[in-house]
């Protein structure tokens, strides 16, 4: 199964106001365009961190007209049509039809792998709270979506412990380019591959623990199964938007096929779950399979700024002290955005270490480096604010209040899940060992090296920039025809009450309409309009039926003759048997029932090619077909404009808006109808 | 008798940016059970303040909580009354009928679906489609309540991240406006002695 390509982060130009907070929270200035208008993606700066995707909020409103329908813009950002969720300007290019088509393959043996950050972040997606720890529950969802193997990124994360240490220690005792960098945040390799390349030989060879879990997938997976490593589809689900840039890198084949196939974030492992109509809430906890879902608390740090890094030393320290660490929590690497630094002591030797998390932060540390002031050995950086739990992929959050408690709760539950596992150093992983025993040999030996190492190259040597390409869905025809709001309120009459002149040639209109006679000679029946008139002193009153959305006539008729149809509430003259109970129900009184004939009342001339006979009869354009939605839009606008500038913005307003449809005599100035 | 003005929320252009946050925090604090990410949301976002932006002018509009507020005047079934200070709609009540949408001159009502648990609440009664029947949403007025049910009052000025919004309390105002406009009077009296 090929990689798809194309953008991985978009913005929709129909949806994007310009309010160019994205440009706040891009930490390479990739986003371009004039504030009010809508933005761009620089594809070549973009590290696809994703942060834009998580800051948006410009959102798609039932209430905008002239814009693309929702089942054409689900389908270009590859989203399953049964996703529900409100869609927001920046986005995602979204891979869950891919895993579903897969998943219906039975040809396929198929292997999933999920980051640590996804087991704090998934269950949000399902109403639970912020930060909800559900490991048992996810793996139970995705054993239920139908993949042969659910396995854990986990358990590469302490693979990568083992690796990484090795290549730490050995670049420290027999020399090597120092300070080391982590390589797990495929954003931050992205950034010094384009930022900073003279730099990447600092770079750990170690692929991330996604790739490692997709190399080993191919290799070590299958023949654990006994399956065609062509036959296996291997899926990750990651806080990450960035990871399908990196499984789509081309030197991401060592098993000898694409060893990742498909990246889901977390957002997207929701649709599926909730596409099979899984109560994920209502789900038992379950275990990840063995061999490659075995995992230790030190590989679920790794969703957590300075987690790779504790998860180093605590590995670290044990195997060149050969003693066990005195304390597991090192606080001193925890923490939020920003830059910390510790020199830890292991044996005789004084590591300095640093953690950087959220990519704006580096820079200063990079240039040190540049210019020959590091003194630290190893650097860990993560992307995004407080490492992957504040991925661009995880569950999006309604409210910027709720934004740190989600980040304070995720990076909690992680911690926590990390304190009350068994198992709580990398080394000690049972599989881990297993797996160099049997397969490996030892770390950074042949095997290692082949399928769990790479090399890096200056981003214009080499990899593709994303840009347009084969698209799962084509994307469909845009803006040539204005497309009606989601939403359709009924239209109705409206009168400016200061225009009418009280002339009432509008019922005199309206009820030719239904006797189509030329000349009042030829009426033999009195006169009964569809709308109603009252002379109320010197001014007539006018009242017009407001096709109500949940009409009070519509329910009172035993007859079941007034129906709903095309908008409006109309009688259906041929069950109506002429009782007077809608005329009772109706609160505005626009309801007449003419002798020995079947109830009138407003239809919006439907059937009529100019439009009500009313609205065309008035000699003083005082009558109007009023469709409300916009009618609200024209106030909004004049009141806005009336609060810029109050000296124009009054008379502007007052241009705009129109009278009130009555006052407050209109709503007691009901009558029993004529019978 | 009680004088005191309705407070109301009322957003500032020179500040507003258009990022339509107030929206969604509005549409998020009024939805039952209240959803905390997107992927929880089950309804499209139904805001009771509207973003307006064009050259001109780019800011949200909401309900001012007018003293004799016409909507609640022309209501045919006395669903919009003032309560907590504020014109509040009772949508048990409402039926639909847009009279309080046609009769705001700020176009600050519109009318909406209803959503319950996730599902749209349908209505009993059906709308003609062709041959047959179809059920038809309900659709009822909505409109800025002032979170009045919030402890932490409307979250549209919780969450605007340009500051722009504010709750506006006139009394407040009007003193605070008084007094600058007293300073100002003695500094240019003291220019002039001079």
């Amino acid at each position: 199964m090929s990689a798809t390509s194309g953008p991985i982060i978009s913005i929709d130009k129909e949806l994007c106001t310009g309010c160019k907070r994205c440009t706040e929270v891009c930490p390479v200035n990739a986003i371009e365009g004039k504030k009010g208008e809508p933005q761009t993606v620089v594809a070549d700066r973009c590290v696809v961190c994703g942060q834009c995707v998580q800051v948006c909020s410009a959102f798609a409103s039932i209430f905008d007209e002239g814009v693309a329908p929702r089942e054409a813009k689900l389908a270009e950002r590859g989203l399953l049509p049964t996703v529900r969720e409100p869609l927001f300007a920046a986005y995602n290019r979204g891979d869950a039809a891919r895993v579903k088509d897969g998943l219906a393959d039975a040809g396929l043996f198929t292997m999933v792998q999920c980051a640590p950050a996804v087991r704090v972040s998934i269950a949000e997606e399902f109403g639970l709270p912020l930060g909800s720890l559900t490991p048992g529950k996810m793996a139970a969802a995705l054993r239920r979506l139908g993949f042969d193997r659910v396995y854990d990124t986990n358990f590469t994360a302490d693979l990568t412990i083992m690796e990484e240490g090795s290549e730490l220690i050995k670049r420290v005792t027999e020399g090597g380019a120092l300070p080391m960098f982590t390589s797990c945040c495929p954003a931050w390799v992205k950034y010094l591959e384009q930022t900073y390349p003279e730099l990447i030989p600092h770079l750990s060879s170690c692929k991330s623990p996604q790739q490692m879990a997709g190399a080993l997938f191919k290799t070590y997976g299958a023949k654990v199964d006994g399956v065609d490593p062509a036959t296996v589809l291997s899926v990750s689900v990651m806080p990450c938007t960035c990871k399908k840039f990196e499984s789509e890198r081309p030197e991401m084949q060592d098993s000898g096929f694409r060893d990742v196939d498909v990246v889901l974030t977390t957002r997207e492992l929701g649709y599926l779950i909730k596409d099979a109509g899984i109560d994920f809430a209502g789900l038992p906890e379950e275990a990840f399979d063995k061999p490659l879902g075995v995992y230790t608390g030190a590989g679920n740090i790794f969703g957590v700024t300075g987690g790779v890094m504790e998860a180093a030393l605590r590995t670290g320290y044990e195997l060149i002290t050969k003693e066990p660490v005195p304390k597991l929590e090192m606080n001193f690497v925890r923490g939020g955005e920003g830059v910390r630094k510790a020199t830890v002591k292991v044996g005789k030797l004084s590591l300095k270490v640093a953690v950087a998390s959220g990519l704006a932060n580096v820079a200063p540390l990079l240039e040190q480096i540049r210019s020959g002031e590091a003194d630290f050995h190893f650097l860990e950086v993560m992307t995004c604010p407080v490492g992957c739990v504040s991925g661009g992929g995880q569950a999006k959050v309604l409210l910027p209040t709720d934004r740190t408690v989600a980040y304070e709760t995720r990076t909690a539950a992680t911690y926590s899940h990390d304190e009350h596992l068994p198992l709580r150093k990398s080394h000690d992983n049972p599989e881990v060992k297993k797996l160099y025993k049997d397969f490996l040999g030892e770390p950074l030996g042949h095997e290692s090296h082949h399928l769990l190492h790479t090399e890096y190259v200056p981003s214009n040597q080499g990899y593709p920039v994303p840009g347009p390409g084969r698209r799962r869905v084509p994307a469909p025809a845009r803006r040539q025809e204005k497309v009606a709001p989601m939403l359709r309120v009924t239209p109705l009459i409206h009168r400016d009450a200061a225009a009418c002149i009280g002339c009432r040639l509008c019922e005199v209109a309206c009820q030719a309409r239904d006797l189509r006679r030329p000349t009042v000679g030829c009426l033999e029946e009195p006169v009964v309009p569809r709308l109603r008139a009252d002379r109320r002193g010197a001014a007539v009153e006018l009242a017009f039926c407001a096709h109500c959305e949940e009409p009070a006539c519509l329910p009172a008729c035993p007859e079941g003759a007034l129906v709903r149809r095309d908008g409006t509430v109309s009688v259906d003259a041929a069950k109506c048997r002429g009782c007077p109970h809608c005329l009772a129900a109706c609160p505005f009184g626009t309801i007449r029932i003419a002798p020995n004939a079947s109830a009138r009342k407003c239809d919006l001339c439907l059937t009529r090619p100019g439009g009500p006979a009313c609205v065309e009869a008035c000699p003083e354009n005082a009558l109007a077909r009023v469709e409300p939605g916009r009618d609200r839009k024209e106030k909004n606008l004049a009141a806005a404009l009336a609060l810029l500038a109050p000296g124009t913005g009054r008379q502007a307003a007052q241009a705009a808006s129109r009278p009130a449809a009555g006052n407050a005599d209109d709503r007691t100035h009901k009558q029993a109808g004529e019978l | 008798m009680n004088t005191s003005l309705n407070t109301f929320v009322v957003a500032d252009p020179k500040k507003c940016i258009g990022c339509k946050v107030c929206e969604v925090a509005c549409s998020t604090v009024h939805a039952t059970p209240e959803p905390r990410t997107v992927g929880a949301m089950a309804s499209p976002v139904l805001p009771r303040l509207y973003l307006v932006r064009v050259p001109e002018v780019t800011m949200p509009v909401q309900c001012r909580h007018c003293e004799d507020a016409p909507c609640a005047n022309v209501c045919p079934v006395a669903a919009i009354t003032q309560k907590n200070d504020a014109i509040v709609v009772d949508e048990a009540v409402c039926m639909g009928c847009k009279t309080c949408m046609m009769a705001c001159p700020f176009g600050a009502i519109d009318l909406v679906p209803v959503y319950k648990n996730g599902q749209a609440v349908m209505q009993n009664l059906q709308e003609a489609q062709g041959q047959g029947l179809a059920v038809k949403e309900k659709l009822v007025a909505s409109k800025c309540d002032m979170c009045f049910s919030r402890d932490k009052g409307p979250a549209c000025v919780e969450n605007c991240p340009a500051k722009a919004l504010e709750v506006m309390s006139l009394k407040k105002e009007k003193r605070k406006r008084n007094l600058s406009s007293a300073m100002n009077l003695l500094e240019s009296v003291k220019q002039f002695m001079e």
